[in-house]
């Protein structure tokens, strides 16, 4: 078993076959490597620090308790990317946080956006610094509903098509594309500064 | 535009649709302009957003942010432990309430209808004595605990729950 100052040298695989063996050290050291991605996948989906913060963490015991499982069909970091967003999902769900809330004017969320969100979809980001534009993205996710932003961030952050996360969500593809298409458009809005309706008149 | 077309698009751009309802929506991007200027700024939202997710990076030490989790596996590790603990065959209260005292009366009953052909005398007459266990019980729940009286030339046994005899 490698001493705990030679854990940094160690590749990921060699971390998680010690770990196998019983060596927490070594999971330590997993855990220092990606806890910051863990946690911004948390965050991405729940959106409030300290929830992301518990989920990550939890996700982690999982990762332990699980890592005789992990047979390296993907990399550690994915492999651990699942079980935070299974939790953050589950989480979500045992909050009823799926849920879409009626919007103004409008009995569901296919109906009524016209009304008040302009037809025109336009590139909002054009001449935005990057760091700038993270902030920016980072705000309006912040403004959509959860039930919004988990399907925008699965689809655009973690590349999952309509059926996965249908089933990971537990609805229908159609109610994906419902609220994929919502979240962009609020979202571009949003980006490009043009109506921001919980804005103060 | 309706919204089911609106949505169709999205799903043109995002590779979601089968073959023939996909050359299906790419005609009708050559000959609808507010078609194709909505598949344009989809691809464009989709492109910026990707290229940007936001980053987070906890506000905390390794070792602090480390403890919770250590102390969390510790946690379970000790539950799983005691939960996988093997558990003695479990014996329903509804059945000790009347096994224990019936299995007294009837013990208590044998003893003293038995046939004793050599009774005490007055003068031997002695405290009841503590005897080994003679009635072993099978339950790991029940105890047994079994005493003779020569006074009364009678062994009583006492069935009861382990955790008192």
């Amino acid at each position: 078993m490698p001493a705990s100052t030679d854990m940094a040298s160690l590749t990921d695989d060699e971390l998680v076959q010690a770990c196998k063996r019983g060596d927490m050290a070594a999971f330590e050291e997993l855990v220092a490597r990606h806890r910051d991605k863990m946690f911004a996948r948390a965050f991405r989906i729940v959106h409030q620090e300290e929830e992301a913060m518990d989920l990550s963490q939890e996700a982690w015991i999982k990762g332990w308790q699980r890592i005789g499982q992990f047979e390296g069909e993907s990399s550690f970091a994915t492999w651990m990317t699942r079980i935070t967003i299974n939790l953050c999902l589950d989480h979500l769900r045992r909050h009823q946080r799926y849920r879409v809330e009626p919007l103004p004017d409008a009995s569901d969320e296919g109906t009524g956006i016209d009304r008040f969100l302009p037809p025109v979809w336009t590139n909002p980001t054009e001449r935005l610094e990057r760091s700038e534009l993270r902030t920016r993205i980072d705000a309006a996710l912040a403004k959509l509903s959860d039930a919004h932003r988990t399907v925008l961030v699965l689809h655009e952050f973690e590349d999952m098509g309509y059926k996965e996360i249908a089933e990971r969500v537990g609805i229908s593809i159609g109610t994906v594309m419902s609220r994929l298409f919502y979240a962009r458009r609020r979202m571009a809005t949003l980006l490009a500064g043009i109506q921001d309706e919980e804005k103060p008149s | 535009m309706n919204r089911e077309l609106q949505e169709k698009i999205q799903a043109w751009v995002d590779g979601e649709l089968d073959a023939s309802e996909a050359r299906r929506i790419a005609d009708l991007t050559q000959s609808d302009p507010a078609a194709l200027a909505l598949a344009n700024n989809l691809r464009g939202f989709r492109e910026v957003v990707r290229q940007h997710p936001p980053e987070r990076a906890i506000d905390a030490s390794r070792d602090f942010y480390w403890s919770r989790i250590r102390q969390g596996i510790e946690r379970a590790e000790t539950t799983h432990a005691a939960r996988s603990t093997p558990k003695t065959s479990p014996v329903p209260a509804r059945w000790l309430a009347w096994l224990i005292p019936s299995s007294v009366v009837a013990l208590a009953a044998v003893f003293v209808l038995r046939p004793d052909s050599t009774p005490v005398p007055a003068r031997e007459a002695q405290a009841p004595v503590l005897v080994e266990h003679v009635v072993e019980s099978p339950l790991e729940e029940v105890s047994t605990l079994t005493f003779y009286s020569s006074n009364d030339a009678m062994t009583v046994v006492w069935v009861g729950p382990a955790d008192i005899l």
